[in-house]
């Protein structure tokens, strides 16, 4: 990752400085900090870490003894959990001043006077420039990180077990399929943008052909902000947003990594089917049961189950598992996506849906989208 | 003069956001001191006990 401010100043056009030294002092300190945000981030992160270090050189204990500390008091987990929530946050912010300097900008166009009132925010687009282009980095190094994770998830020994348990034992097919999938979430290209252009890229896509823009902005007026992210199983590509949004980015590559074939196995259907819990909400229904988002959000609960240290992904699935995962559920510690699977998975399914299911593919709708 | 003024409060609300933004930074920061802060308690009373243990060796 680059230092913020060097980028600045090699990105800097020569012909730009001139304007640059004009504008006024409250819009170069504005700049300043806006785009010293991340460095709050990365400062917090860095504080915390030498601290650490430091403790751990004067302490003169053994590494073993400072292993059974750390895991005592979650310290990796808890000092994770803090930088992701800086980030979080960090992208959160930076989502508001864009959108406080895009609205900004449309009254000033709208008031009449668009010359003026463009000679009065060139600061204004640069910080908006600025601040898209960081957004976009922080959320594509991010996607990149998640996608990695995945990969090694997919190709791992104990995956390829669990396949090949859906194809009753066939080592073979189910190597093709992890193969397969392995391929999908590799080849899927990730479009970054706002949370308004992905809710017009959403509209575009969702009856049988593509809209153009300009009417899915107009029908984008009445519609409400749900959609964070969704994938596009006919452009193969998940469309994600700026910024750090680690749940959502997760969600959409593993669709990526299924690609909406149909090659489910069809105990796992009836599986998935069988052990919907429902909301007795027509609309959270009709999504919450579609197989392709079940098995999307039991997968993510795998991974969290393993980096929450309650359970590796190979080990079985008891009742005690279940025990600790609705003690988390009721502390509110568990993320969205494994919290409405949790919601809508009868309690006696618990240990035939993780112990027999890795990951399949089912025939999904052309867009995924979660809410 | 007007579109100044709107300008200005645009700036406003933007400084409102990052200050919004270093709060929660600033109780993350604590947060993560506190927690620091009983790590740095269980080492060093492991120090001792280990201490202890010598000497009574």
């Amino acid at each position: 990752m680059f230092k913020l401010d060097e980028n600045f100043q090699t990105k800097k056009d020569p012909s730009v400085g001139s304007n640059k030294l004009e504008r006024g002092f409250a819009e170069k300190t504005l700049e300043k900090d806006v785009l010293g945000m991340e460095d709050k981030a990365l400062e917090l992160k860095k504080r915390g870490d030498a601290r650490l270090e430091e403790a751990l050189e004067l302490c003169g204990l053994e590494t073993e003894q400072i292993a059974r500390i750390k895991k005592e008091l979650k310290i990796d987990e808890k000092m994770r959990d803090i930088n992701i929530r800086a980030n979080n946050s960090l992208a959160r912010a930076f989502h508001f001043v864009k959108k406080t300097i895009t609205v900004g900008l449309a009254f000033l166009a709208f008031s009449g006077d668009a010359m003026t009132g463009q000679a009065q925010t060139d600061g204004y687009e640069k910080i908006l420039e600025e601040v898209t282009m960081r957004m976009k980095e922080i959320a594509s190094d991010s996607a990149k990180e998640i996608r990695r994770t995945l990969q090694e998830h997919i190709a791992s020994k104990e995956y390829l077990d669990k396949l090949a348990l859906e194809f009753d034992g066939d080592l073979g097919m189910a190597e093709d399929a992890q193969k397969r999938r392995l391929e999908y979430l590799t080849s899927t290209s990730s479009e970054f943008m706002s949370y308004d252009d992905i809710q017009i890229e959403m509209t575009r896509r969702e009856g049988s052909f593509e809209i153009p823009r300009w009417l899915a902005e107009l029908s984008f007026i009445k519609k409400d902000f749900k959609t964070v992210a969704f994938y596009s199983t006919s452009e193969h590509s998940a469309f994600l947003p700026l910024g750090e949004n680690r749940e959502a980015v997760e969600h959409e590559l593993l669709h990526a990594s299924t690609k909406g074939r149909k090659d489910i196995s069809g105990t796992a259907k009836k599986m998935l089917r069988d052990s919907y819990d429902p909301l007795h909400d027509e609309e959270s229904d009709r999504y919450h049961i579609n197989p392709t988002e079940r098995l999307v959000r039991k997968q993510m609960l795998d991974l969290e189950m393993e980096e929450l240290g309650i359970k590796g992904y190979g080990e079985k699935f008891t009742h005690d598992h279940y025990e600790t995962l609705i003690d988390l559920y009721n502390k509110g510690e568990l993320s969205q996506g494994a919290r409405e699977f949790i919601e809508t998975t009868k309690a006696e399914y618990f240990e035939e849906i993780f112990n027999g299911i890795a990951g399949f593919s089912f025939d999904s709708p052309e867009v995924e989208n979660i809410s | 003069m007007k579109k100044l003024m709107f300008k200005d409060k645009i700036a406003l609300l933007i400084r409102r956001i990052i200050g919004g933004y270093s709060n929660h930074i600033g109780k993350l920061e604590n947060e993560q001191n506190k927690l620091i802060d009983e790590f740095v308690l269980k080492l060093e009373e492991k120090k001792k006990e280990n201490l202890r243990r010598e000497i009574d060796k």
